[in-house]
């Protein structure tokens, strides 16, 4: 659960998730009205005053190296955090690469190629031994950071190719009813075109972000333990000799729940958001 | 009296292809304008140049007194004050019938919401579908989608219409009922352009025709003369076929 975090701050990683849970339950009580300040709460306000949290180094609490962080909560910060920023990054490179301006248009297409085209391996290993190198010296940014900002950019382009058959998936129709009413292009975007587009990509998108959950575990490569990390260093623990097995069925357990709660929430919503065509 | 569309020269090219050839053409405010020819003829393309939903490669078109050319806000600003009914309607299939109406109001015009949704069910009711402003596009029949979407675009307040084949995708059955809302909105004073094949619209409301064929502007003639003594040889063949 905690994986190398010190057992004295514990509290520390219970509290912020207790936050979590809290706020997620009573938004299921309130009005809608109230419901939309919970939701900007959750993706604006809380993933910074989380991490502060747990990382600490300030109002007395002390610092705790990101090094020593794993286990199943470092599996939900770091899921999060890629699917709280893969998304809006990946429906940004969509439009990007529909854009009639040629040098957004080839940007994207060449940031979406690249990352489409390496193995998450390939990504990790360089954010975390390559990049620093190119750093100059002094600076420094922290290796989890690091990592969630690759695997934030390679979903990213996977997110973007997604979103863009749903915008292909669009009639011609659309587009023009929107400009005959003098809409702009953003207005136009973010109205009409993405609400449909992104609806009818939900099946893809929820694809995407159980992979990328189940991807989370390829972080061992870098020295971060996150669930399925920590049961393989534990296993070589003298008091659990020869559990292996156990553990492993565990941690398999373990996503499953996660995925399967996903891909119901996924489900919810199509049903919630359909409207008779 | 003033113009309020003017095409000067207009000339435009799909590739190679030249669709539409030397167009002029002046509208005052007020007149309704009936276009009609055989497909391919440029007749959809010269509407949709109208509001800049096809660009042109030469000569002016002045709307309302704003040429249109590259400059975004201007296309914007006149693309408001031009309401377009299209034969496919595209109602957008994630709104109500009401949002679909106030959308751009409040968006566009920045109209309060209260005040856009009054104005939605005012025009709503204009065109007898006040009854089904909270049903989903899809809901609805051909008939009432396409007149959903005329309220849609009256919403915006606009100075002209233009209709691009609004029943060609009907129900014969529910031809009449868009029509009938049409021919409400001539008697008020809308400027109209039309691009159809109901003759019997044309004779009622049309203030000109202009036939047009292979992307050029053959005739263009006051209504009764333009049906009972057509000038070209083309007019005349057209007519007997669709007569």
């Amino acid at each position: 659960m905690y994986g190398l975090y010190p057992d004295t701050e514990q509290w520390r990683i219970n509290t912020a998730f207790l936050i979590l849970f809290a706020v997620v339950a009573v938004s299921f009580f309130v009005s809608e009205k109230l419901k939309k300040y919970f939701i900007l709460f959750l993706v604006f306000v809380f993933p910074f005053l989380g991490i502060k949290l747990i990382s600490g180094g300030s109002f007395g609490l002390e610092y705790v190296e990101s090094a020593a962080w794993g286990g199943l909560s470092l599996t939900f910060i770091i899921s999060a955090f890629a699917i709280l920023f893969c998304f809006p990054i990946g429906v940004i490179l969509a439009l990007g690469r529909r854009s009639s301006l040629p040098a957004i248009k080839y940007i994207s297409i060449g940031f979406i190629e690249l990352w489409r085209g390496v193995p998450l391996i390939t990504v990790l290993f360089m954010s975390a031994v390559m990049f620093p190198m190119f750093l100059p010296d002094g600076t420094f940014i922290d290796k989890l950071i690091r990592v969630l900002i690759a695997i934030t950019l390679f979903e990213a382009a996977y997110m973007a190719e997604v979103v863009r058959g749903g915008l292909q998936a669009l009639p011609k129709g659309q587009y023009e009813a929107a400009k005959s009413l003098g809409m702009g292009y953003w207005r136009m975007n973010a109205l009409i075109i993405l609400p449909q587009a992104l609806k009818l990509v939900i099946p893809g998108i929820a694809n995407t972000l159980l992979a990328l959950v189940k991807d989370t575990p390829l972080i061992f490569v870098v020295g971060l333990m996150e669930l399925a990390g920590m049961i393989g260093l534990a296993k070589t623990n003298p008091k659990w000799l020869g559990m292996a097995m156990e553990g492993y069925v565990f941690a398999g357990l373990v996503f499953w729940i996660i995925c399967y709660a996903m891909s119901r929430y996924s489900q919810n919503l199509e049903k919630k958001l359909s409207t008779e065509r | 009296m003033g113009k309020i569309i003017e095409l000067k020269k207009v000339n435009k090219w799909f590739d190679k292809f030249q669709v539409l050839k030397d167009i002029d053409l002046e509208v005052a405010p007020q007149e309704k304008i009936v276009i009609c020819g055989p497909s391919g003829s440029g007749k959809s393309t010269l509407i949709r140049c109208i509001n800049r939903l096809e660009e042109h490669q030469e000569g002016n078109i002045i709307v309302d007194g704003t040429e249109l050319a590259e400059n975004t806000k201007n296309i914007e600003k006149i693309r408001a004050e031009v309401g377009m009914v299209f034969q496919q309607f595209n109602l957008f299939p994630h709104l109500s019938i009401l949002d679909n109406c106030t959308l751009a109001p409040i968006w566009v015009k920045k109209l309060p919401k209260k005040e856009a949704e009054e104005v939605a069910m005012k025009n709503l009711t204009r065109v007898q579908i006040d009854d089904q402003a909270l049903k989903f596009p899809g809901q609805l029949s051909g008939g009432q989608q396409q007149r959903a979407a005329i309220a849609r675009a009256l919403c915006m307040e606009p100075k002209i219409m233009l209709f691009d084949e609004p029943t060609s995708a009907l129900d014969p059955e529910m031809i009449k009922e868009v029509l009938d809302v049409m021919v409400d909105l001539a008697k008020g004073g809308m400027t109209m352009i039309v691009v159809t094949h109901e003759m019997g619209f044309a004779k009622e409301v049309a203030d000109y025709m202009i036939f047009m064929d292979e992307g050029k502007i053959v005739e263009r003639a006051k209504t009764k003369e333009f049906f009972e003594n057509p000038k070209s040889d083309r007019t005349k063949l057209f007519l007997s076929q669709i007569l």
